[in-house]
């Protein structure tokens, strides 16, 4: 996946003038319990950011706050205009929500035209306005139907197409496909990204989902017992974080520990318990002596007859095996103590494959650069 | 929301209750009050000792004791046909009942005054069959009132059982009749202890209305069986003894507090899921 | 659940007669030509109805119940509503008490209420007024009104309101817009139940009447007193009104809210 400039760059191809969001040291407090603690957040034009974070992390909260829904310390910008003290119905902000929040009583058509009539445009307009829209998320034919009439994945179009009709400058969207089964998901996911692209709107999008994350955003923010923790494309995030909390949240990640004991160049050497030996490439200076803490992503590691190429190879006894379907997932103790989950790809079918059986003897083997260092 | 906001929004209400609640603090001084402004106790003490007004207390209580639980035993087969019948069956019940709940007490009651009476269909059945040769009094007396005490709260029990009822997990009487049990024992063992809170509910409101009816006695009872609320009007708007009115007011404001509070104590223990 | 056996099915029955008999036997007996109250009646005639036109106590009094019970609803429905959105959206203190307050008038018995309030009234020197018995009345539809629009605002959604709001409605406009008709079955129901409380309330009323007397204190002394089928007549119309607001009432947004 390319992640060069042009993907953050505003896509304003749409003829919006889409602006940026900003947070400056953001709290917020719900009698007393802190759900967001100073955050800051910068939100590119165009870009599609996505708030990713465990259950309760402040996620929903620092959606509402830039909605204007909750009181807050802090500063907020929609647009390069100070939001605070700017009323919610005011703020020009697209808001899709978990439950849809489709009102029961208008049809699909009067739904989506809502946004358009409280802002008085006339009727002709709002008409032409509400048929693109649902022209837009694909709906042409039930502008007349009740939303209860509709499926799961045609409610969530139409919340899309109520929050984008109104030109808004940014488009919020709280977990707007997790009421929908995985496969419909997956579905949605491309489109909410391609209808994003088209239209061009700064989007911020929350989600507990680390694979949506990944998949469908331009940037993600992961979030932690309100505090944003890392800020940065999906490549970096996943390769690169710069936390424990980011390593072990998304993704998979064996964390492991040593001793550096020998430094050559830009990579070193760390012993770990009982004298294994692990080779890792750093980007910062260490001198012998450091404790170090590093992870190595399960997929970096393959099983080697013999381990040579790849600089670092450990002996280890399997402990367990969970065959998965498109890969399987291994448990690996090795003789530092430390148990290491490895995930092998099903090249072949499963009656040819090798079967490695818990219990056995395996070498695995990594190279240097898959470890990444943490603080 | 703002405490503001929310203090402008209940003021409307506040204000009507705090009406309520200065007019039941009123009552409670007016019943202990004397003469030239003094306070004391003597309408109280009037009360307990004498026999007169004891027994209207005494029958008022009686009377409730013995009509709530017909009331149940009618009431709950309604309510579990309500709960399993056909949903046409189910609708024609709630529409009955409903109407019933919606219709004045005074109209209901003089209903069962035609019912009841002299020349009431059923005394005109009995005598057209040759059960009687001479009209049975029906009313004005207990059997009238005890009989519309039995039937007029109807909804007030059924309601309640009905509601719980509905919701009752089909699946736990069928794992009790997977266990062997028979329909009587699926019913008792598993179905009624289920529904003790609608039964609770229920009781309660039907052994109040009871215990304070006003309207039965007075049309069924035709002034010949009074119980304590009519008691209380007369003292208060016919021998104009408002302090003594107060009085027997407070007596059965307490009573009715006491058998809340004792039932939701009680009751408390089926209302919560059990704990083990 | 299995179905309820032939035990159930038997009380239901003898229920079903206890509660429709009675009703029957008022329509019937109101048909009567004769001064008797006979099931069946002795012929066919439309004479007591005639008689309640002739009775202007019974048209009066059956003006005043209405314009009574309408500003009783009309009052509690909003009180009740201004509570509902106070409780379930705001946190303040004093919010489970007033909770509590507000239905405690249904548990204090009927002659007690009546009577404390022209205690009070007469303390303040507010007797035989309008003021007096609509205070009574709107005290008594309040908890009902209280209530059901507390149930139904706890069951409706914020993020419908908040919907409104982030697509450009001011709040106000938002909960007219889009709350107040999604809670309109408790609407309709805490109306229903706030109407027949006032119109059909007869023992806390009879304290604070003066000349002017409502409907149910006119039937009342009449059948005390004279007791003629005319009584029977103006139950049968008052029985058909009820059971054709229910019938409304059941398409309109369903029983569920009555029954519980
Ligand atoms: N109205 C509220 N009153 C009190 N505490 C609240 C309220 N709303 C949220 N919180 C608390 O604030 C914290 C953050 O909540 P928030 O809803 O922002 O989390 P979230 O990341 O959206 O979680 P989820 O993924 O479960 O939706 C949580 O600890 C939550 O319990
Ligand atoms: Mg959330």
């Amino acid at each position: 996946m390319n992640h060069g400039d042009a993907r953050v760059a505003p896509a304003a191809a749409g003829g919006f003038a889409p602006e940026a969001v900003s947070l400056d040291r953001v709290s917020v407090a719900y009698g007393g319990v802190a759900a967001l603690k100073e955050v800051s957040l910068d939100v590119r034009p165009g870009e599609m950011l996505a708030l990713l974070g465990p259950s309760g992390c402040g996620k929903t909260s620092l959606l509402r706050t830039i909605a204007g829904f909750v009181p807050h310390t802090g500063d907020v910008h929609i647009g390069g205009r100070r939001a605070t003290g700017i009323p919610s119905h005011r703020r020009n902000i697209g808001m899709v929500f978990q439950d849809y929040a489709l009102f029961p009583h208008m049809t699909i058509a009067q739904n989506v035209g809502f946004g358009l009539r409280m802002r008085k445009v006339p009727r002709r307009e709002i008409d032409t306005r509400v048929e693109e829209a649902i022209a837009l998320v694909g709906l042409r034919g039930v502008e007349h139907r009740l939303p209860r009439q509709l499926s799961g994945g045609q409610q969530q179009r139409v919340a899309v197409a109520r929050a984008i009709v109104i030109h808004p400058s940014v488009l919020l969207l709280d977990e707007p496909l997790s009421a929908l089964d995985k496969k419909l998901r997956e579905e949605m996911e491309v489109e909410l990204r391609l209808l994003q692209k088209r239209v061009g709107i700064t989007t911020i999008f929350v989600t507990h989902d680390q694979e949506e994350a990944l998949a469908i955003s331009d940037r993600i923010a992961v979030m932690h017992e309100g505090r944003v923790l890392q800020l940065g494309c999906p490549e970096e995030i996943y390769d690169a974080p710069a936390h424990p909390f980011v390593a072990g949240f998304v993704g998979k990640a064996n964390r492991l520990s040593g001793t550096v004991t020998d430094v050559t160049g830009d990579e070193v050497t760390c012993e770990l318990a009982a004298g294994v030996r692990v080779r890792l490439a750093t980007p910062r200076a260490v001198t012998r002596g450091d404790r170090l803490q590093f992870t190595v992503r399960p997929e970096k590691i393959v099983l080697a007859a013999t381990g040579g190429e790849l600089d670092n190879s450990v002996e280890g006894k399997v402990r367990t095996r969970i065959y998965l379907g498109m890969f399987t997932e291994l448990r690996v103790q090795i003789p530092s103590g430390d148990e290491l989950t490895v995930v092998v790809q099903n090249t072949r079918p499963a009656v040819i494959e090798r079967q490695v059986a818990p219990g056995d003897a395996v070498v695995l083997a990594w190279s240097p650069h898959a470890c990444r260092l943490l603080e | 929301m703002s405490r503001r906001a929310a203090a402008l929004l209940v003021l409307p209400a506040i204000a009507v209750l705090a009406v309520f609640v200065a007019a039941m603090a009123l009552t409670g001084l007016t019943s202990f009050a004397a003469d030239a402004g003094r306070w004391s106790v003597k309408h109280y003490v009037r009360l307990v000792s004498d026999s007169h007004y004891l027994g209207y207390l005494w029958r008022s209580f009686r009377i409730a004791a013995y009509c709530t639980p017909i009331t149940l035993l009618l009431g709950y087969p309604v309510a579990l046909v309500m709960a399993t019948a056909s949903s046409g069956v189910r609708l024609g019940l709630t529409l009955l009942l409903v109407v019933q709940f919606f219709t004045s007490y005074v109209i209901r009651a003089y209903a069962l005054m035609l019912v009841l009476g002299n020349n009431g269909v059923v005394n005109r059945a009995l005598l057209a069959l040759g059960v009687v040769d001479q009209p049975l009094t029906l009313m004005y007396n207990e059997f009238g009132v005890a009989v519309s005490l039995v039937l007029l709260p109807m909804p007030f029990m059924v309601f309640p059982i009905y509601s719980v009822l509905k919701n009752v997990e089909p699946n736990l009487e069928a794992a009790a009749t997977s266990l062997g049990a028979d329909r009587l024992r699926v019913f008792w063992h598993v179905t009624f202890p289920l529904t003790l809170p609608g039964v609770v509910a229920g009781v309660v409101l039907v052994f109040l209305f009871d215990l304070t009816a006003y309207i039965m006695p007075g049309l069924l009872g035709g002034g010949y069986f009074d119980m304590v609320a009519n008691v209380i009007y007369d003292q208060a708007m016919e021998v104009r003894d408002q302090s003594f009115a107060a009085a027997i007011s407070m007596v059965l404001l307490v009573a009715t507090l006491a058998v809340l509070y004792l039932t939701t104590r009680w009751g408390a223990r089926y209302a919560e899921p059990p704990r083990e | 659940m299995k179905t309820a056996g032939w035990f159930a099915w038997s009380v239901t029955a003898v229920v079903v007669v206890g509660l429709v008999v009675p009703l029957v036997v008022v329509v019937a007996s109101s048909f009567n030509p004769t001064n008797e109250l006979l099931v069946p009646p002795r012929g066919f005639s439309l004479t007591w109805y005639g008689n309640i036109f002739q009775r202007s106590v019974f048209l009066t009094s059956f003006r005043f119940s209405l314009l009574l019970a309408l500003g009783a609803t009309a009052c509690s429905l909003v009180m009740g509503l201004l509570c509902a959105v106070a409780v379930v959206r705001c946190r303040f203190p004093g919010r489970d008490l007033l909770g509590a307050v507000l239905m405690s008038p249904l548990i204090v018995p009927q002659v007690v209420l009546g009577m404390s309030l022209l205690i009070f009234l007469s303390t303040i020197g507010v007797v035989s007024s309008l003021a007096g018995l609509s205070l009574l009345h709107v005290i008594l539809a309040l908890p009902y009104t209280a209530r059901v629009l507390i149930a139904a605002l706890t069951r409706f959604p914020v993020s419908l309101e908040d919907a409104a709001v982030i697509h450009g409605a001011h709040r106000a406009k938002a909960f007219t817009l889009v709350t107040l008709p999604a809670i309109k079955p408790g609407l309709v129901t805490a109306a229903l139940f706030a109407f027949v409380t006032s119109f059909d309330n007869f023992t806390s009323s009879q304290f604070l009447v003066w000349d002017r007397t409502t409907l149910p204190i006119e039937i009342y002394s009449y059948i005390r007193t004279e007791n003629d089928p005319t009584v029977a007549a103006i139950s049968t119309l008052l029985i058909l009104a009820t059971v054709a607001i229910v019938v409304v009432a059941e398409r309109l947004v369903g029983l569920e809210t009555v029954t519980g």
